[in-house]
């Protein structure tokens, strides 16, 4: 009787952080389609992103910067600029902070805004705050995900558009290998505690027979 | 040697007594439910939040150009274990603000705010207070797009008030026009130094004050200083030992395996003060209190709507006169306290959706109910202490 009384209350408290934790409450807009599912089934994730990064060099490099990858639009290659870049990434441990780097190269930043309206977005945390379906889908057709964008449409291939993505994927988490390590030393940790609780429990029930204290 | 060390000590400090005082030979009713470890959960999550906000510190930028890649590149990618130290504060966070919340509710459950205890609950609401300044300070901090737009609005929050000074106070708080460096140090400051001395003083005040009234009991009787009945706290740390470890567990998996809604993918995107986000929310703890704000169309009533519910709970102890305590001796209360959670539960999951006329409409109807909840807590004890006086 005295537990049936808590159990509405366990009800609403536990469906409250369920609907606000478990995320039904906001479903995926964007999908990745079959086809490009297929190729990562088939492809490792190593390889993709490697290919995604000569892929990504070769069609995006023009406006867009992966700073956390050491990758700059290609205007740091200009014969103006090219030394002062060099300079800057031998200084700085080959990341250049955004005081750094929007500075040194403010000027072609500036005609690159003059060009889309406004500066073409760093994407080294894109594959997150997008989402990789809503990304796949921009990477292929910018119009139909955000109208009126001034981001061309680079008509790539699906491989060629998962290439990229894994490739941005990898620029902010962790690789799968790295995953998995995680995963592991989560899989101890959790068993440990378990085991602990266990034992604390004995040990309390042992404590409480050997005082004659009942609970 | 270690028996005078330990005499040389204790002579000289009195340590050990007050730990055998109130740490071992303290007594609490036998037969504690659950939610009583809810308090020992949250003191150790606050030790949990102040060791890793530590060692994330060392490693943080407070600057507006700098902040961003210093929690998105340097801790999670280039410091050695870094991504660890990061879940750690971010998941904590989310586990401290729901054992609160847990911890709160219940305390209404078991009437823990009566007499003697008002000012147990009354530091406890002030606490809750210094927590919410807490998350909504270290929200800014990582400086992404929602961290910027979730600043903006709530130091716009003191212009609700209709006085020409609020929006000097609004300036005032922000250092400028806009989020900037100054409000980045600022709100730092407050969230490194400030803020946790004063939740630290506050949490001591919190424990020495129940420690002196008693906990309550779940079925209500009123048992401290009854030998009997009580068990000495040393068990209950046994008991605590098995509950912390299951939390720990529980804990453990959002850090290893799924951290990602403690740290809101649209945070990832760097602020970007020229572009309003389509949906803004508060992080779960405030979706509540936002749902109010927004679904009345004043915004002055809709920022005086929210504080109603913050005062009521801060006057919980006058608003229940009855002398009965506990849910599970008063039906009454019980049936009441249900609908008042699920009415909270209602208006923090309708928070995060979009602004509709519908949200606004289910807003409206879930505060009124909310609000009879704390208005008929004064007829309930009336009823009860009638219904006494006839036997």
């Amino acid at each position: 009787m005295k537990f049936l009384r808590s159990i509405p209350i366990i009800l609403i408290i536990g469906g409250l952080f369920y609907a606000l934790w478990s995320g039904i409450l906001e479903p995926e807009k964007w999908k990745v389609p079959h086809s490009a599912e297929l190729i990562k089934a088939k492809v490792s994730e190593a390889q993709l992103a490697k290919e995604g990064e000569k892929t990504f060099k070769m069609f995006c490099t023009a406006c867009h910067s992966v700073r956390y990858k050491e990758i700059y639009p290609t205007f740091v290659n200009a014969p103006n600029a090219k030394p002062l870049f060099k300079l800057l990434m031998k200084k700085n441990n080959g990341f250049l902070n955004r005081y750094i780097y929007e500075s040194a190269f403010a000027l072609q930043l500036k005609g690159l805004k003059a060009a889309f309206g406004s500066v073409p977005p760093d994407l080294s945390t894109a594959y997150v705050y997008m989402g990789e379906g809503k990304l796949f889908n921009f990477i292929k057709d910018p119009q139909k995900v955000l109208p009126g964008t001034k981001m061309p449409n680079m008509h790539l291939s699906d491989r060629q558009v998962v290439a990229i993505s894994t490739f941005l994927k990898t620029a902010i988490l962790p690789t799968e290998k790295e995953t998995q390590k995680r995963h592991l030393i989560g899989t101890f940790v959790i068993i440990f505690l378990i085991v602990l609780a266990v034992l604390f429990a004995l040990y309390r029930k042992a404590v409480l027979t050997e005082e004659g204290i009942e609970d | 040697m270690s028996q005078s060390v330990k005499e040389w000590f204790e002579s000289r400090t009195g340590l050990g007594k007050i730990f055998q005082k109130e740490m071992v030979e303290y007594r609490v009713p036998k037969g504690l439910t659950l939610p009583y470890s809810l308090g020992v959960l949250a003191v150790l999550f606050f030790a949990i939040q102040i060791i890793s906000g530590i060692f994330v510190l060392m490693y943080y930028k407070p600057d507006m150009k700098l902040a961003f890649d210093s929690v998105n590149y340097t801790i999670m990618q280039v410091v050695p274990w870094g991504w660890f130290l990061r879940s750690l504060h971010a998941v904590g966070a989310g586990f401290f603000m729901a054992i609160i919340y847990t911890h709160m509710f219940t305390g209404i459950y078991y009437n823990a705010y009566k007499s003697p205890r008002q000012l147990v609950w009354i530091i406890g609401w002030i606490i809750y207070m210094v927590m919410i300044l807490l998350v909504l300070t270290g929200y800014l901090l990582p400086q992404g797009q929602l961290s910027y737009w979730a600043s903006e609005v709530v130091s716009e929050m003191p212009t609700a008030i209709p006085l020409d000074i609020m929006e000097k106070v609004s300036l005032w708080i922000k250092g400028g026009f806009s989020i900037g460096d100054i409000t980045i140090t600022r709100l730092f400051a407050l969230h490194v130094v400030f803020l946790p001395l004063l939740l630290i003083a506050l949490v001591f005040l919190h424990i020495q004050f129940f420690h002196q009234t008693g906990v309550t009991s779940p079925d209500g009787r009123e048992l401290h200083g009854n030998e009997k009945e009580t068990v000495p706290f040393i068990y209950v740390t046994l008991k605590e030992g098995v509950i912390i470890a299951v939390v720990l567990a529980a804990f453990a998996y959002f850090i290893f395996f799924y951290s990602a809604p403690f740290t809101p993918s649209a945070n990832f995107e760097p602020a970007n003060p020229m572009r309003t986000p389509a949906d803004i929310a508060p992080e779960w703890y405030l979706t509540a209190f936002y749902e109010i704000f927004r679904s009345i169309p004043n915004k002055f009533l809709g920022f005086m709507a929210t504080n109603v519910f913050l005062i009521f709970l801060l006057i919980l102890p006058i608003l229940d006169t009855s002398k009965k305590k506990s849910a599970t001796k008063r039906p009454l209360f019980y049936f009441m306290y249900l609908l008042f959670l699920i009415s909270f539960a209602v208006l923090a999951i309708e928070g995060t959706q979009p602004a509709t006329a519908q949200a606004a409409a289910i807003g409206k109807i879930f505060f009124i109910i909310n609000m009879i909840f704390f208005i008929s807590l004064p007829i309930i004890s009336h009823f009860e202490k009638k219904k006494e006086a006839l036997q």
